[in-house]
């Protein structure tokens, strides 16, 4: 059986709020294989998204455990853990957050280039995901200057240019019409399928994930229940 | 909603760490502000002290009825708040004086017998005992006298009175130096004390107990016309004037010429209500004082013209740190709308949250302010007397620094509120327009009419003008001083368009130079740059600006300084000077004893002599052609039609050269090769005779000279003719700090009567009403802020970038960045704009300050050949500048450390 990618155990995050103590997770485990889609849903507060830095290793779990392709992400080096981020672990933002005083194709080139990839081939990559997505021709735009749709497209580029085993996905569409919600749903999972990876992805909108391969609920911090197509 | 106070504590508590970069730039303006202030107010004090310092007696009261006792006034006097001391003179007229030496005597016109007791001397300065001292059985007399009379010490001299009083003959005992003559012998009566008098040159000075003995019972008995000596009494006063002379306690006169006035007037006063109608009481101070309180406006204006751009920086720097933490404060004002607050609720949390701010900086400002003022001009600014103007200085700073952080954090707070509410957003995100002066091309106007202004002022010959012989007059246009601030500000902005567009435009040299230093994110760095280059102008700015003006005033102050120096070495003659007192030796030898000291590089003899011109008695001034000009410094523009080593060889070629004053070869009609007659006191034989002598060209300023009319010799001729081997005095050029090796001369020869003195104690001396403003002080005060400015300027700058970007570096580190490559967009830019701003504020700050040096040029006497350059103290500047900057890039960079990026990533 191959490893999964991401393999969280029991985890528990606190925070302090005024004088009280919060559980943000309490004892979640889950498990996302390779090319696996997952939503990620509950209402606001439920610990989502802190969740998704806990998967994502931007924030460390207070109890519990996470496994990113078998290794106990506690026992990273900080070397370590920036690799993970150069090449298993991409992310999507809800506030689209490419960097504003580049262009499209250097927001894309960026990751790559941090990965060490050099010369006329990091363009090459950034630009043909770019026009895989639809943005061929706003290689040289800056984020400004573009639609919510575009940025969102752009940002999932950003986040497949270094083909991460996995794509964590913060409310990618929360801002976006419906119609539009809908294409960049499209074009994130037929490229992450494309490239066998794995997905997962906060939505509150139960349409959006439908289109996921498994719902995970989140109700408290608890996983409250899940859904699953297969 | 309850109560606007939480909430405003809480918003000041959640920013803590901007909100005290925000203070910090609010302390630094107001501190700087109320330092100058104090400064100011610190200044009259020190301009009141010179002026008052020449001033030989500060009030005379004047006996109008002969029966008044003033034995009982004085004992009423002395215990008066505020007097020093006080001493009785007498002051009586002869009518000729008389010396005889063998068969020959001389005899002059009348003047004036001053009788005082010998501890006058302790407390008042106009009488300098140049030669012998003070004796109750014999008399003292004036230089002019003396020359006059070619009396010495030891001679045995007649005056004579009018009918009947009996001549009285008494031996010399000592030469003085009278100053302050135009006080002491003006008329007393208010009525004609204003007007102009000539005062007598034939003085002579005894003890008060010989007089009163020996001849003021028979002066009392003469009639009270003494017309026959004008200005020392009216005709109205009595035969011998009876005075009181009051020292006021200097240090107890409050700091504003205003209310010194005030006090001496009331201390007068009081004086004259004891005896009402029997005694005058002659205020000498009120005049001086009226002067510096006139002075004192001016001088205001050159600080204050010298200090509010660094205010204004200051300022500058407060605006924009409050600017980065409002931008902090979107999410708190949409928080609190989205929580019910009422639009007039927000404004009140938002005008307390300014106020409590502004009271914090100003407050905090005004102590660093009073610190700093403690430091440079002691705690006499903590005197009761000065309480007043301390608390209106720290008032107006107070009040200041109020309206600056209202003007820098309520009305944009309040803005981005109502922008908020309009544009119906959740977040404002800050204008990256061009700014307004880049955009109307503000720079290029304001450098024009800088350079129109300044050609216009130096045309018209408006400047600020400091009139001749101790007697400061102004003429002053305002208009001069708008030339150096806007060719300042013009010149910084048009480089900072420049490197504007070098940023922008020139992406392709820095991607090279970031490349190489960043490697692999060198050139997403540089486009990120090229596209976000404004804010970077800002801080380029703040620096530029600063530095272009602490350079400024660095090269200003040196040139000030260096003309203090060459005023003082003209007046003195050398580095230090060496005078021999009576029986010290004063030969070729001891110049060599004084060459061995450590630090002596070089000794001239120097002979001072008198000398007849016709009738006119000149300085004479013999030197050694061989030293002379290894020792002292003389400017080519001294001497007419030639360069100083030309005439000074000259001199050495003709063993009887003379070189005259340009006034008298044109009075005389002498020329160049002419010879003239000048009458000359043989001291061995103590008799005149006539010696002729060689024009070789004509001075009109010289070392020891620098106003009086004089000749200058070749001394070995000179000590021929005047039958004495003697050097007058020796000028000594050091190696070695001046002040330093006059203390080690004074050490070995002191004692045994040599009087020392450097040129660092004559700058002092000479400094005089306008042009005795601190401006050292206020220089080194300027610079500290400026360092200040520069480094808490780059701090509070990448303060705000990381505020700013903070997002952008948590989204990097999510996309693999490590973080040294995070840090690396975060150096390249603070470097950038650093290094902008270092290289424009260099090029502008040394022609900025030639251009103070050229408007300010009356306050030099004499006037600089160039603006001087102190290179040391720029470096130490640089250095400094240098320093500040790393040290806020590397508390930013400890600030990225901590960056959390799951946080950042879930804010709003």
């Amino acid at each position: 059986m191959p490893e999964p990618v991401l393999r969280a155990e029991n985890l528990i995050k606190r925070y302090r709020r005024g004088t009280q103590i919060v559980r943000a997770l309490d004892d979640v485990s889950l498990t996302v294989g390779k090319a696996q889609t997952v939503a990620l849903m509950g209402p606001s507060g439920s610990g989502k998204s802190t969740l998704l830095m806990i998967l994502g290793a931007l924030d460390r779990p207070d109890n519990g455990t996470l496994y990113i392709r078998g290794k106990n992400a506690a026992d990273l080096s900080y070397e370590d853990l920036v690799e993970i981020h150069r090449s298993t672990i991409g992310f999507i933002f809800q506030d689209d957050h490419l960097l504003p005083a580049l262009s499209l194709r250097d927001n894309v080139a960026l990751p790559l280039a941090l990965a060490g990839i050099k010369g006329p081939e990091l363009e090459q990559r950034a630009g043909q995901l770019l026009d895989a997505l639809g943005l061929g021709n706003k290689l040289d735009a800056l984020a400004g200057e573009l639609s919510g749709g575009q940025r969102q497209r752009a940002n999932i580029a950003r986040a497949l240019a270094n083909d991460p085993d996995v794509v964590l996905a913060d409310e990618p569409t929360g801002s976006l019409d419906t119609q539009t919600a809908r294409q960049v749903m499209d074009l994130l999972l037929d490229q992450a399928q494309a490239r066998k990876t794995a997905v997962v992805m906060v939505t509150h909108d139960a349409g959006t994930a439908q289109l996921m391969g498994r719902i995970l609920n989140l109700k408290d911090g608890k996983l409250a229940g899940q859904a699953g197509k297969a | 909603m309850n109560g606007v106070a939480p909430y405003a504590r809480a918003l000041i508590a959640r920013n803590p760490r901007r909100i005290l970069v925000y203070l910090l730039g609010l302390t630094l303006a107001v501190g700087l502000l109320s330092s100058v202030l104090y400064f100011v107010d610190g200044s009259a004090h020190h301009m009141m002290a010179t002026a008052l310092k020449s001033l030989p007696v500060d009030m005379q009261v004047v006996a109008t009825d002969p029966q008044v006792d003033l034995g009982p006034l004085q004992s009423f006097i002395s215990r008066l708040p505020h007097v020093r001391g006080v001493a009785r003179f007498d002051l009586a007229t002869f009518a000729a004086s008389e010396l005889v030496q063998g068969d020959r005597r001389t005899t002059t016109t009348s003047g004036a017998l001053i009788a005082v007791r010998p501890r006058y001397r302790l407390l008042f300065s106009s009488l300098r005992v140049v030669q012998g001292g003070f004796d109750p059985r014999g008399i003292m007399i004036s230089k002019d006298l003396a020359t006059n009379l070619g009396a010495r010490p030891g001679d045995t001299l007649t005056l004579r009175f009018r009918a009947p009083v009996q001549p009285v003959a008494m031996k010399v005992t000592g030469i003085v130096d009278l100053t302050g003559s135009d006080l002491l012998f003006a008329p007393t009566d208010p009525a004609h004390r204003a007007g102009a008098f000539n005062p007598p040159a034939n003085v002579a000075i005894m003890d008060l107990g010989t007089f009163r003995r020996e001849l003021e019972p028979s002066l009392a008995h003469l009639s009270g016309d003494n017309s026959s000596t004008p200005g020392i009494v009216s005709s109205s006063q009595p035969a011998v004037s009876r005075q009181i002379h009051v020292s006021v306690d200097r240090s107890a006169l409050p700091l504003d010429p205003g209310t010194a006035e005030f006090m001496t007037t009331v201390l007068a006063r009081s004086i004259e209500k004891k005896v009402p109608g029997r005694v005058v009481v002659l205020n000498n101070m009120y005049a001086t004082l009226a002067q510096v309180g006139n002075d004192l406006l001016w001088a205001q204006i050159i600080l204050l013209f010298l200090a509010v751009p660094g205010i204004v920086l200051a300022g500058y720097l407060s605006r924009y740190a409050a600017g980065t933490w409002i931008e902090a404060q979107r999410c708190e004002l949409a928080l609190l709308r989205a929580r019910g607050a009422t639009p007039s609720q927000i404004v009140a949390i938002v005008a307390a949250v300014s106020l409590a701010t502004a009271l914090g900086g100003a407050v905090l400002g005004l102590a660093i302010g009073l610190l700093t003022n403690l430091l440079l001009l002691g705690a006499q600014i903590l005197r009761p007397g000065n309480l007043g103007l301390l608390i209106n200085s720290g008032l107006i700073a107070l009040v200041a620094g109020v309206m600056l952080a209202a003007t820098a954090t309520f009305i944009p707070l309040r803005a981005l509120y109502q922008e908020e509410i309009r544009s119906g957003r959740q977040s404002v995100r800050r204008s990256s327009a061009r700014p307004l002066w880049h955009r109307l091309y503000l720079d290029f106007l304001m450098f024009a009419a800088g350079a129109v202004v300044l050609w216009l002022t130096q045309r018209n010959g408006f400047a600020p003008v400091v009139g001749g012989e101790g007697q400061v007059t102004l003429s002053l246009s305002i208009f001069t001083f708008l030339a150096p601030l806007l060719i300042w500000v013009g010149a910084v902005l048009i480089l900072a368009r420049l490197g504007h567009g070098l940023v922008t435009y020139g992406t392709r040299l820095f991607r090279g130079i970031l490349q190489t230093v960043f490697k692999d994110t060198g050139v997403y760095i540089a486009r990120s740059i090229s596209r976000r280059s404004q804010p970077l102008v800002q801080p380029a700015l703040i620096i530029a600006l600063a530095l272009s003006f602490g350079i400024g005033l660095g090269i200003f102050g040196q040139t000030y300084r260096h003309q203090q120096l060459v005023d003082a070495r003209l007046t003195l003659g050398a580095d230090v000077v060496a005078t021999p007192q009576k029986g010290h030796a004063r030969t070729a030898a001891f110049a060599r004893q004084l060459s061995a000291i450590p630090g002596v590089a070089s000794v001239s003899p120097f002979t001072h002599a008198q000398a007849y011109v016709g009738t006119e008695i000149q300085d004479i001034f013999g030197i050694d052609p061989k030293t002379f000009l290894d020792t002292t410094h003389l400017a080519d523009t001294f001497f007419v039609g030639q360069t100083a080593s030309q005439a000074i060889s000259q001199l050495a070629a003709t063993r009887n050269g003379i070189l005259i004053s340009p006034e008298m070869a044109q009075d005389y009609n002498i020329a160049q090769g002419d010879t003239v007659k000048i009458r000359l006191l043989d001291q061995s034989t103590n008799t005149y005779h006539t010696t002729p002598f060689q024009v070789i060209g004509a001075v009109q300023e010289f070392s020891t000279a620098p106003k009086d009319a004089f000749l200058v010799v070749n001394r070995d001729f000179l000590d021929q003719q005047i039958g004495s081997p003697d050097a007058s005095l020796f000028l000594i050029r050091t190696d070695r700090p001046p002040r330093q090796v006059a203390a080690a001369i004074a050490t070995k020869f002191g004692p045994h009567g040599l009087s020392v003195q450097s040129i660092h104690e004559v700058a002092v001396q000479l400094a005089t009403s306008i042009t005795s403003i601190n401006l050292t002080d206020l220089l080194r005060l300027e610079w500290a802020y400026i360092i200040l400015i520069t480094s808490l300027g780059m701090m509070i700058f990448l303060l705000g970038i990381f505020g700013e970007r903070r997002r952008e570096y948590a989204v990097l580190e999510a996309l693999g960045a490590s973080r040294a490559q995070v840090r690396s967009f975060l150096i390249a830019e603070a470097g950038l704009g650093g290094l902008i701003g270092l290289s424009i504020g260099v090029i502008v700050g040394f022609p900025l300050g030639q251009v103070f040096v050229s408007v300010l040029t009356a306050l030099f006497d004499p006037p600089p050949s160039h603006p001087y350059i102190p290179w040391v103290d720029l470096s130490v500047l640089l250095g400094l500048s240098i320093l500040g900057i790393l040290a806020g890039m590397a508390l930013v960079a400890i600030r990225l450390k901590r960056l959390q990026p799951a946080q950042l990533l879930r804010e709003l």
